[in-house]
């Protein structure tokens, strides 16, 4: 398969997994950080938070697990999950966990245990997607190729800039480098 | 949607704002909220893009979001020192460090009793490095709390590079920033 063909299924894969919000522009900034002085950074992340997250979803098993739960060890585990999803832009993970912390304030241990395995399933989709993105990325730069940037619009914050004639002007904050013009068009 | 759409940009590797007009039906009241505030773009003739050398100290316990955060400014050229303990944090900070993040949102670990501890062990103002909380709390309890206890800065994770750089610049030229929470 040509090199220009690897990087555009990657730039289209790249972009269904941010359309189903599997990650969020999060991710785009770690790829900001690989350089020539840090080539496996996102690769390190990623391998980083798969190894603890695992590790955080069994002791999560273990502490519901219990006779008596203790929802505060419970929720430690869930804020350490949230925060690392939350880094590296696994945005369905994060937001499980979330809901996950919510349940946890009120102690109940039926809808806490649901959210275990609403977390867990969203992590193993993401940790397949996340696996499937690298294999490409390595398959690019195996062949000789470079990892495309990708650009994408995010409606983070949405300003007001300000009453023109034909209606409101906003502002959108665009995340990552521009690699072609005509992408502009399909957002 | 009758619009059109232009890009604006400083220049290359300095990011780029999409403007685009349409006509929308009806305004929805909460798309006059900023959820998330961002810092106001600094200029880019104004303050560096890069600081070389710049010492700074790291205090998260969560492994990925510290490695993220050292991988932000290792990118600004700073020279960077992790540690992922209350105890750790205050053995290894010195003068030298300019400044210091400490991530205040993990429960059972008392970022601000570490402020408090930091004004202790560096009594000279001059000598003492610029302590900033990073946290993911978007309240106004969090925010007081770190002024309280004599933080510099307060800044919401998570981070963006464009961000970091306008973050450490401003925390140099004025050894203060709280952003709006």
């Amino acid at each position: 398969m040509e090199v220009v063909q690897m990087q555009r299924g990657l730039v289209d894969y790249t972009k269904t997994l941010f359309m189903e919000c599997f990650l969020d522009a999060q991710f785009l900034q770690l790829q900001q950080l690989q350089d020539e002085s840090n080539p496996d950074f996102v690769f390190e992340v990623v391998s980083l938070f798969f190894d603890d997250s695992e590790k955080l979803l069994n002791d999560l098993s273990m502490a519901l697990d219990q006779p008596s739960v203790d929802f505060k060890k419970v929720d430690a585990h869930v804020h350490q999950l949230k925060g690392s999803s939350s880094s590296i832009g696994a945005q369905r993970v994060k937001d499980a966990c979330v809901t996950f912390r919510n349940f946890c304030e009120e102690q109940n241990i039926e809808a806490t245990l649901r959210c275990l395995q609403q977390v867990k399933h969203e992590y193993y989709l993401v940790k397949n997607k996340l696996e499937t993105l690298l294999r490409l990325e390595q398959q690019i730069v195996a062949a000789g190729g470079s990892i495309p940037m990708i650009e994408m619009g995010f409606l983070k914050t949405i300003n007001m800039k300000g009453k023109h004639d034909s209606g409101v002007v906003y502002t959108v904050e665009t995340y990552g480098v521009f690699c072609d013009s005509t992408s502009i068009r399909s957002l | 949607m009758e619009g059109h759409i232009w890009i604006e940009s400083e220049g290359l590797g300095k990011g780029s704002t999409a403007i685009f007009m349409v006509k929308i039906g009806s305004i929805p009241e909460r798309l006059n909220e900023s959820k998330l505030v961002f810092m106001p773009k600094v200029p880019p003739n104004h303050g560096p893009t890069a600081f070389p050398g710049l010492k700074v100290l790291v205090m998260d316990e969560n492994g990925v979001s510290r490695k993220v955060t050292k991988g932000h400014l290792v990118h600004l050229g700073c020279d960077v020192t992790m540690v992922s303990s209350s105890e750790e944090c205050l053995r290894v900070a010195s003068n030298e460090h300019k400044i210091v993040f400490m991530d205040v949102c993990t429960p059972g670990m008392d970022g601000y009793e570490i402020a408090i501890c930091m004004h202790e062990k560096f009594t000279k103002r001059h000598e003492r490095p610029i302590i900033v909380a990073l946290t993911g709390n978007t309240d106004k309890v969090t925010k007081e709390s770190c002024m309280r206890v004599g933080m510099n800065g307060v800044i919401l994770k998570p981070v963006s590079l464009d961000k970091m750089r306008s973050v450490l610049s401003d925390l140099l030229e004025h050894r203060v920033l709280f952003e709006a929470i």
